[in-house]
C-alpha cells in the first residue's frame, strides 16, 4: 500500500477539515441519483475522508483540496502544460506525460488545467455556498418525487464539519429528506449531533476484525461500530440505518466475516443489511490521479456466491439486499 | 433507531423480500419487460421483418386512366371518379393468420407512386425530366439525405427488382408504366402547377437560393399535403357506408341549385355531395373485394381453424361493405379500412388514428359485457394492429422519406388525456393499447401519453414498464400546454374546453384540433374524440437556424457554396443585439417568401387533388357540404412554420456574445474565419462520421485555431440551468413564436409555431459550416427543439428540463426534449417510480414534451457495425420510433454521442 503513495492517517493522526464555515469542497454533484436512498435524488460528494480504503471508487475524494486529473485519452501531447507549469512538476518521458504528483497534488494554482484545451487536465473539486447548493437543491426538489431528497456522500460528507453541521440544519429547515453516505468513523458526539438531523443513513461494515480494518482502511473499527450501535440505540432519532458491505473478493467476503457483521447488525437493533459487489468503475480515476489502481485484476464477485452471502444475512434474522435490487 | 426499516417499507406498500438471483420475485425480473406478442402476431410480425418495400403501378394506372377521361368536369367530381375507379381496382391480399386486414397496395408491405402530386423524382436519373427536377432547389436536399441501408429499405436494384425513390423495390417490367404515367402529368401535376405560378412571386429568386442552399428543407404543397393530423372515423362508425350514401343524397336534394346566401362557394356544396358519394361507392367496392378474396381463400383452405377464420373475415367485410359495426373487432376492422383508405387518397405520412382507447371504447365495453370477447383477445387485435400500421409506407422522394422521416409514417396512437366532461380518460381498454405497445414493440403506432394530473398513477407505472421494454414510447405530451396552445389559437374558430379535452397528436408530435361525436351503442350515447383540422406541418418547412445566422454573419452568402442568398445587410454587427436584429430580419424574409411560395402550391393542390375522403369524415364538411379546400373543416388555422437546429443556433448566440461581444477575445472577423476553416478540422463529409467527437484534424492545419475552438466549446451551453444562454433561448421563443402569428395563409389565417426537428437536424447539419458554438462543419444540429446538443449538458437531466422551461410552451404547437436512459437507472419498481417523478415534474414546469431511449450506447455502436444482428433493435430518433437499421447513418452517430444519464 505505502507504494500506492498514499498517506496513511490513522484515528491518531490530526481531523483535517477541508472546508471552512463558509464553504465547502465538493468534488461532484450527481442530478438524478436512483442508487443512494429512497426516490431520485441529488448527491452531493464531499471532499475529505478519514479511511483509506484500497479499493475506494472514488480516490479523488480523498483530498482536503481540488485536486487535477488527467485524461490520457483526451491528452494530444501538445506540452502546453509542460511548458506552461511555474513548478517543472510535468515532463514527457519515454513519451508518456508525466506528472510530479508530490508537487502536483499540492498546487493551488493549477496552470496546466489553463493551459489544456482539450480538457485533458481539468480540476476535482468545487468550493460551494451553503446557498449556492441551496440553490440546486430548489432546482432540483420539484424531480425527487414524494420519497427523494439529497444525498452527502464523498469521501466522507461528514468530514467538513464546519460547514456541514449548519448546511444539514438548512435541509432541515427546507423539509428536505437527507441521505448521507458515511464511514461513521467520526467523534460520536459531533456524529451523533449530525445524524440528527439526516433522514436515512449507509453506513459501511467493511470488515469486522480491527486489525484486518486497519490494513485495509487505515483506521480500525471500533469507533465505527460504537457509532453505528449508538443511531440503533438513539430512541430520540426517527431516522433509517441501512449497513452496507462492499463485498470485495478475498478481502472481506468470507462467510464468517458476513455472519459476523450480521450478527453485530442485528445485535445493534437493525434489520437489513445492503451488500454491494465490488467494480472496478474507479479504475480510470486512479489512473487520471496518476496511481496504479490496485485491483486490475480482480473480477467482480459471482452472482452465485453474492446470493449465499445474502442467505447468511438472511439467516442471521435480517433482510438483506444485494446491489441495487432494492425496494429503495 | 425509533424508527423502524420495515415500518417505513410496509407505509409505501413495498415487499421486502428481494432475493439476489435466479429466485427473484417477478417485481424485479418481469419489471425488465421482456413482453412478447401472441403467436399469431409472431408469426405475421415475422413475414414483416423479412419483406422488402414494394410498389407497383396498381392504382396510378386506374386514377391516371379515369380521370384524363373526364377533361372538363368539375375538379372535385373528376377527382373522385379518378379515386372510385382506383379503389375499385386494387388487387386485395389477405395473409394467414391475419384477422385485422387490408393493405394499401397488393403487397404486405407496399404502396404506389402518386405522379399527380410530383412526377419528377420517378424518372430514370437519365431521364429529361428527371434532370430538370434536379436543376430544382428542392431536389438537392436528396443528395445530402441518406436511408438507412439495411432493413426492408431497398436502396439498390437488385436482379430484375429496380430501386425507385431510394425506398422501394418496382419490378423491372413495370418502369416503363411508370415513366409513361408520369409523362401524362408532366406539367400537370401539383408541383409543376405550383412551380409555374410560385415563380411569380417576386422574390421567387430568392426562393430557389433558400432551397438550393438548404435554408429550408422542403415543399409543402406537392410533397406530403396531408397528414400530422388526427383521423375522423366517426360518420362511418355511427352510420356505416350506405347511410353516409344515403345522408349526402338527401343533402343533394337540399342544396342543388341553392347558394344559400353564399354567392361564391354556396353552389359547389351540391358537387361535393356527388364526390363524396362516388369515393364511397369506391371503398366500398374496395371493401368487398378484400370480402370476395377472404371466401375464395376461404374455399381453397383446409385447415379447418383458418377456414373459420376466412369465413369470419369474409362476413366482417361482407357487412362492413354497407353497414355500421356491431362488434368490436368489426369496430376495429371498419377504422383500419378507413385509416388505409385514407392513405390510399394521398401522398400522407403521419395520419393518426387518435385516441382509439376512447373510439373503440363503446364496442369493447359492449362486448365485454357480453362475454363475446375477453381482455387478452383485444390484446391481440390491438397486437395485430400493430403489425398493419408498421407494415404502411409513404411513397415520397427520398430526401422527404429518409432526410426528415427517416421510413417513419407516424401512425400516433394517444392515450390518457381528458374526457369530454374533464375526467380521467384512463378506461380499460386504453391499458391494453399501452400494454399492447410492450407486448409487441413494432414502430407503429407510436404512443403518446397525454399526461395530466387526474390520469391515475399505475397507468403511468404501465407507461414506464412499456418504455422499459426498450420500444422509447410512450413519449409524454402535457394535456394542458396543449389545452392552452388549442384555446388561444382556435379561439377565433370557435375552440372551446370541451373541444380542447378532444385533441391529440397528430403525426409525430404535433397538437392537433379534435372535437367531440355522438356514437350511439345499445341506445347509449357515448362522446368520442376525432380529428376535425386541417393537416397540420404544412405551410413553412424546416428552415435551419444555424444556417440563417449563418447567412447573417456572411452578408447574405452561403458560405458552404458562396453563393448569395439574401441581399447584403452591410451591418457592421457592432453589438449583440445588432446581429440578433439582423438575424430576426433574414429569418423573416426566409418565411415570407417560403409563406407565399407554398401558399400558391397548396393552393393548386386544393384546386384539383383535394382530399374528398379524409374530408368527408372531419366535422364539419358532411354539415356544410364543404370539403377541406372550402374550409368544410372545424379548424383550419393549422399552417406552420417549422425550426430546426434551434439549440444549435442558441449555443451559437451565447458562444458570440460571450467571445466577441462581451469579453471581446476575438474579433468577429476571427471567428467567421475560423468558422470557415472548420477551426482547422476536416470536414464530417470527408471522414464519414457526423458526429462531433469522432471528427479528425487537417493534416496540415497546425494549432492555429485549438485556443479559439477550446473558448467556443467551453461557451456557455443550453441545457446548463444557466442563465447567460437560457435567456437567449427565451428571447428567441417569445420572438419566434409570436412572429408566425404575423405571417397568413391561403385559408386566411395566421401561422403558429412547430418545434420539431424530425430528422433534419442531420441532414441540415451536413449543409451548414461549422459554428459558433464549435460545431464543426457538417455535423449534426442538436436534435429535437429542447434537446441539449450531445455532451454539453454536463448538470444531469434536472437542469436540462429547468433550461428547457424558461418560455411558455404554449405559445408553440409543440417542443421537444429526448433524453436517453441507461436501463440501470430505471431499473425496479423504483426506477420506474422516479421516472414517473421526473416525468411529472417537468409537466408540472410547463414543459410539453419528453421522451425517454432506454439504450446503452455501447450496444448501439456495436449495432452501427454489424447491423445484420440488430434487425430488431428500435431506438427513438427525434419524436418517434424506428428500427435501427433503417436509421440514417447521420442520426444514428448523434443518437450513439446524445448524453447518457446513468444511475450510479
Amino acid at each position: 500500500m505505502k507504494s500506492m503513495n498514499i498517506e496513511i492517517q490513522t484515528s491518531k493522526t490530526p481531523w483535517v477539515d477541508p472546508g471552512t464555515r463558509e464553504q465547502g469542497l465538493i468534488f461532484s454533484i450527481q442530478a438524478h441519483s436512483v442508487h443512494d436512498g429512497p426516490g431520485a435524488r441529488t448527491t452531493v460528494f464531499m471532499s475529505g475522508c478519514p479511511l483509506k480504503c484500497v479499493w475506494c471508487c472514488n480516490p479523488e475524494g480523498l483530498f482536503n483540496q481540488p485536486v487535477m486529473l488527467h485524461s490520457d485519452v483526451k491528452c494530444v501531447k501538445c506540452g502546453a502544460c509542460i511548458a506552461a507549469c511555474p513548478h517543472g512538476a510535468v515532463s514527457l518521458q519515454d513519451g508518456v506525460l508525466t506528472f510530479d504528483r508530490s508537487l502536483c497534488n499540492q498546487c493551488g494554482t493549477h496552470e496546466c488545467v489553463d493551459a489544456c484545451l482539450h480538457e485533458g487536465n481539468v480540476i476535482s473539486g468545487k468550493w460551494y455556498t451553503i446557498n449556492e447548493l441551496m440553490r440546486v437543491f430548489e432546482r432540483d426538489r420539484m424531480f425527487w418525487g414524494s420519497k427523494g431528497g439529497v444525498t452527502f456522500s464523498g469521501g466522507e460528507p461528514l468530514m467538513q464539519k464546519r460547514f456541514m453541521l449548519p448546511l444539514l440544519k438548512k435541509c432541515k429547515d427546507s423539509y428536505i429528506h437527507v441521505t448521507i453516505e458515511t464511514t461513521s468513523h467520526l467523534p460520536s458526539d459531533y456524529f451523533m449531533d449530525a445524524i440528527r438531523y439526516v433522514d436515512w443513513v449507509f453506513t459501511d461494515i467493511k470488515h469486522m476484525d480491527p486489525e484486518r480494518h486497519r490494513e485495509l482502511t487505515g483506521v480500525d473499527n471500533r469507533l465505527i461500530l460504537a457509532n453505528i450501535r449508538r443511531m440503533g440505540e438513539a430512541d430520540w432519532w426517527q431516522g433509517i440505518v441501512v449497513p452496507r458491505i462492499p463485498v470485495i473478493p478475498g478481502v472481506n467476503d468470507s462467510e464468517e466475516n458476513i455472519r459476523e457483521s450480521a450478527k453485530f447488525v442485528k445485535s445493534a437493533g437493525l434489520e437489513v443489511i445492503n451488500l454491494l459487489p465490488f467494480h472496478r468503475l474507479g479504475e480510470s480515476k486512479y489512473r487520471q490521479l496518476g496511481r496504479r489502481y490496485p485491483f486490475v485484476d480482480m473480477k467482480p464477485p459471482q452472482q452465485k456466491h453474492m446470493e449465499h452471502l445474502q442467505n447468511i444475512v438472511q439467516s442471521e434474522g435480517l433482510y438483506a439486499f444485494v446491489g441495487h435490487e432494492t425496494p429503495f | 433507531m425509533a424508527k423502524k426499516f420495515s415500518e417505513i417499507m410496509a407505509e409505501t406498500g413495498q415487499s421486502l423480500e428481494y432475493q439476489a438471483g435466479g429466485k427473484a420475485p417477478e417485481k424485479i425480473v418481469d419489471r425488465e419487460v421482456q413482453w412478447k406478442p401472441h403467436p399469431r402476431v409472431q408469426k405475421l410480425k415475422d413475414i414483416y421483418m423479412n419483406t422488402l418495400s414494394s410498389a407497383n403501378n396498381e392504382f396510378s394506372y386506374w386514377y391516371t386512366r379515369e380521370y384524363f377521361m373526364h377533361d372538363n368536369e368539375v375538379p372535385v367530381v373528376r377527382r373522385a371518379m379518378a379515386l372510385k375507379t382506383a379503389f375499385s381496382h386494387l388487387t386485395p391480399v389477405i395473409f394467414p393468420g391475419e384477422l385485422l386486414t387490408m393493405r394499401k397496395a397488393a403487397f404486405f408491405r407496399g404502396s404506389f407512386p402518386m405522379p399527380w402530386l410530383s412526377e419528377g423524382f420517378y424518372m430514370a436519373k437519365e431521364d429529361e425530366f428527371y434532370q430538370e427536377a434536379l436543376k430544382r432547389g428542392s431536389a438537392s436536399v436528396d443528395e445530402h439525405s441518406k436511408f438507412g441501408q439495411g432493413g426492408g429499405n431497398v436502396t439498390k436494384s437488385f436482379d430484375k427488382v429496380v430501386s425507385i425513390a431510394g425506398k422501394f423495390g418496382m419490378r423491372q417490367e413495370e418502369i416503363p408504366v411508370l415513366l409513361e404515367l408520369a409523362k401524362m402529368w408532366y406539367g400537370k401535376s401539383v408541383d409543376d402547377l405550383g412551380n409555374k405560378y410560385e415563380q411569380m412571386v417576386p422574390d421567387y429568386e430568392v426562393k430557389e437560393a433558400i432551397m438550393r442552399n438548404i435554408v429550408c428543407m422542403f415543399d409543402s404543397g406537392f410533397t406530403l399535403p396531408q397528414g400530422r393530423e388526427v383521423i375522423n372515423y366517426y360518420y362511418p362508425l355511427e352510420y356505416g357506408f350506405d347511410g353516409i350514401i344515403e345522408m349526402a343524397k338527401e343533402l343533394k336534394d337540399k342544396v342543388a341549385g341553392r347558394a344559400d346566401g353564399d354567392g361564391i362557394i354556396g353552389m359547389n356544396r351540391l358537387y361535393n355531395y356527388e364526390a363524396v358519394i362516388l369515393a364511397v361507392e369506391g371503398m366500398q367496392a374496395w371493401v368487398n373485394n378484400y370480402a370476395k378474396e377472404a371466401r375464395r381463400l376461404e374455399a381453397m383452405e383446409s385447415d379447418a381453424q383458418q377456414k373459420k377464420e376466412y369465413g369470419d373475415m369474409a362476413e366482417r367485410l361482407e357487412w362492413l361493405v354497407h353497414n355500421k359495426p356491431r362488434t368490436f373487432i368489426e369496430a376495429f376492422q371498419m377504422i383500419e379500412t378507413l385509416h388505409l383508405a385514407v392513405l390510399n387518397e394521398d401522398a400522407i405520412s403521419g395520419m393518426s388514428p387518435g385516441r382509439i382507447g376512447q373510439i373503440l371504447y363503446p364496442w369493447y365495453e359492449q362486448d365485454i359485457e357480453a362475454g363475446r370477447i375477453t381482455d387478452d383477445e383485444v390484446l391481440e387485435l390491438l397486437e395485430l394492429d400493430r403489425v398493419v400500421k408498421t407494415s404502411i409506407d409513404c411513397f415520397a422522394s427520398m430526401g422527404v422519406v429518409g432526410g426528415v422521416l427517416s421510413g417513419n409514417t407516424f401512425n400516433t396512437v394517444s392515450i390518457g388525456g381528458l374526457t369530454k366532461d374533464g375526467k380521467s380518460a384512463a378506461n380499460p381498454l386504453e391499458y391494453l393499447v399501452l400494454k399492447a405497445a410492450g407486448t409487441n414493440a413494432m414502430p407503429q403506432s407510436t404512443l403518446a401519453l397525454l399526461y395530466d394530473e387526474k390520469l391515475p398513477d399505475d397507468f403511468l407505472m404501465l407507461a414506464a414498464d412499456v418504455i422499459k421494454t426498450g420500444s422509447g414510447y410512450p413519449a409524454f405530451m402535457n394535456n394542458r400546454v396543449a389545452q392552452d396552445f388549442l384555446m388561444s389559437h382556435y379561439g377565433h374558430e370557435g375552440m372551446n374546453l370541451e373541444d380542447a379535452r378532444a385533441w391529440a397528436i397528430g403525426g409525430c408530435l404535433e397538437t392537433s384540433g379534435c372535437c367531440w361525436k355522438p356514437l350511439h351503442l345499445n341506445g347509449k350515447e357515448y362522446f368520442i374524440p376525432g380529428g376535425a383540422g386541417q393537416p397540420t406541418s404544412v405551410g413553412v418547412h424546416f428552415i435551419a437556424q444555424p444556417k440563417v445566422l449563418e447567412l447573417t454573419l456572411f452578408n447574405g452568402v452561403d458560405a458552404r457554396t458562396g453563393e448569395k442568398v439574401f441581399e447584403p445587410h452591410n451591418s457592421k454587427l457592432e453589438s449583440f443585439e445588432e446581429l440578433f436584429e439582423q438575424y430576426k430580419k433574414y429569418w423573416q424574409k426566409t418565411v415570407d417568401v417560403l409563406d407565399l411560395c407554398n401558399n400558391i402550391q397548396h393552393d393548386i393542390w386544393r384546386k384539383n387533388n383535394m382530399a374528398v375522403i379524409n374530408s368527408f369524415m372531419k366535422p364539419d364538411c358532411l354539415d356544410t357540404g364543404h370539403l377541406i379546400n372550402e374550409k368544410g373543416y372545424r379548424y383550419n388555422a393549422t399552417f406552420n412554420v417549422e425550426n430546426s437546429g434551434n439549440i444549435t443556433w442558441v449555443n451559437s448566440m451565447a458562444a458570440l456574445k460571450k467571445l466577441v461581444y462581451d469579453d471581446k477575445e476575438v474579433s468577429l472577423e476571427e471567428m467567421k474565419k475560423a468558422m470557415k476553416d472548420n477551426f482547422g478540422f476536416k470536414s464530417a463529409r470527408d471522414i464519414g462520421s457526423f458526429s462531433l467527437m469522432d471528427q479528425e484534424k487537417k493534416d496540415d492545419s497546425g494549432n492555429k485555431y485549438d485556443e479559439l475552438h477550446f473558448k467556443c466549446l467551453q461557451a456557455p451551453k443550453y441545457g446548463n440551468d444557466d442563465p447567460y444562454v437560457d435567456s437567449i433561448l427565451e428571447d428567441w421563443e417569445n420572438f419566434f413564436c409570436r412572429d408566425c402569428w404575423t405571417y397568413e395563409s391561403l385559408y386566411g389565417e395566421p401561422l403558429y409555431a412547430c418545434q420539431i426537428s424530425v430528422s433534419t437536424h442531420g441532414a441540415m447539419g451536413a449543409a451548414t459550416i461549422a459554428s459558433a458554438d464549435g460545431r464543426l462543419d457538417g455535423t449534426t444540429f442538436a436534435d429535437a427543439s429542447m434537446s441539449a446538443y450531445p455532451g454539453t449538458d454536463k448538470n444531469g437531466p434536472y437542469a436540462v428540463m429547468k433550461s428547457a422551461t424558461v418560455w411558455d410552451h404554449s405559445l408553440s404547437q409543440n417542443s421537444q426534449l429526448n433524453l436517453k436512459l441507461h436501463p440501470s437507472s430505471i431499473k425496479g419498481e423504483e426506477g420506474s417510480r422516479k421516472l414517473v417523478d421526473m416525468t411529472r415534474a417537468y409537466m408540472r414546469m410547463g414543459g410539453f414534451h419528453v421522451q425517454y431511449n432506454v439504450v446503452d450506447s455501447k450496444v448501439l455502436k456495436d449495432a452501427q457495425r454489424n447491423p445484420q444482428n440488430y434487425r430488431d433493435l428500435m431506438v427513438r430518433v427525434a419524436g418517434f420510433t424506428q428500427y435501427w437499421v433503417e436509421i440514417g447513418k447521420q442520426v444514428q452517430d448523434e443518437l450513439i454521442a446524445r448524453t447518457e444519464y446513468e444511475g450510479i
